[in-house]
């Protein structure tokens, strides 16, 4: 019974959930100037496009989906994550946005049930 | 390698179990979390902490206090963001698709001269 759960395509695919996550920065903030009046409104639909669009894989896996929206004023940005998991079936995928006004980093991470 | 690892993964007996023993109490690890991040970054200044690649530093001493704080079946993911001040705008948003029930997330936040540190932690059940 077990075999069979594991020979399905049940894997964290980096390359699906990379798509995912640019598919919705694009739709979302994709040809848009940094605005902080409309900041939250942009958060809120990336992350939750995202999560979205991840259920719809239909994977058993729990998401955490992060994003960093910050405009571009020559200030330095560092982001850095650490996880405690099972690396044979848990994977995580970082995308890094950019046009010339703000960048955008959304990072998610995939745990198996 | 993959496959190597899956044949000497320890396989865990059945627990029967439905749920976890206890839900996570997240306060203990936010204390702990708010404390680290200000002894490592009192008195820091942005570029020292590029330079000194210290979100690597940062990162490793709340993940180890974390871990020891977390009981067992539970994986945990800890995200470190710095950010100079610059007089600029920047926004931080996260999101998951978790049990409620079993799994939980804290968030910690230090800022002092021209920089910001901030630490998510997100924990959930391994079932």
């Amino acid at each position: 019974m077990d075999d069979l759960n594991e020979n399905a395509e049940q894997g964290f695919v980096i390359d699906e959930v990379n798509s995912v996550i640019k598919e919705s920065i694009e739709n979302v903030v994709g040809s848009s100037q940094y605005e902080s009046v409309k900041i939250d409104m942009w958060m809120n639909s990336i992350i939750e496009q995202c999560i979205e669009n991840l259920t719809k894989l239909d994977k058993p896996y729990k998401y955490v989906a992060t994003a960093v929206i910050m405009q571009k004023t020559g200030a330095g940005l560092q982001t850095s994550s650490s996880c405690y998991w099972d690396s044979t079936t848990d994977g995580s995928c970082t995308v890094r946005w950019e046009n010339k006004t703000m960048y955008c980093i959304v990072s998610v991470f995939g745990l198996k049930i | 390698m993959q496959e190597h690892q899956k044949k000497n993964r320890p396989k865990y007996l059945n627990t029967y179990k439905m749920e976890p023993d206890k839900k996570m109490n997240m306060f203990k690890i936010k204390n702990s979390m708010q404390k680290c991040l200000e002894k490592l970054c009192e008195d820091k200044q942005f570029e020292e902490v590029v330079e000194r690649e210290m979100i690597r530093t940062i990162n490793n001493q709340l993940h180890n206090k974390v871990r020891d704080l977390v009981p067992d079946r539970y994986r945990f993911i800890v995200q470190v963001i710095v950010c100079e001040r610059n007089d600029n705008d920047f926004s931080i948003s996260s999101r998951s698709l978790m049990n409620n029930d079993h799994d939980s997330y804290t968030s910690v936040s230090y800022a002092k001269g021209d920089i910001v540190v901030v630490g998510i932690c997100h924990v959930l059940y391994l079932e």
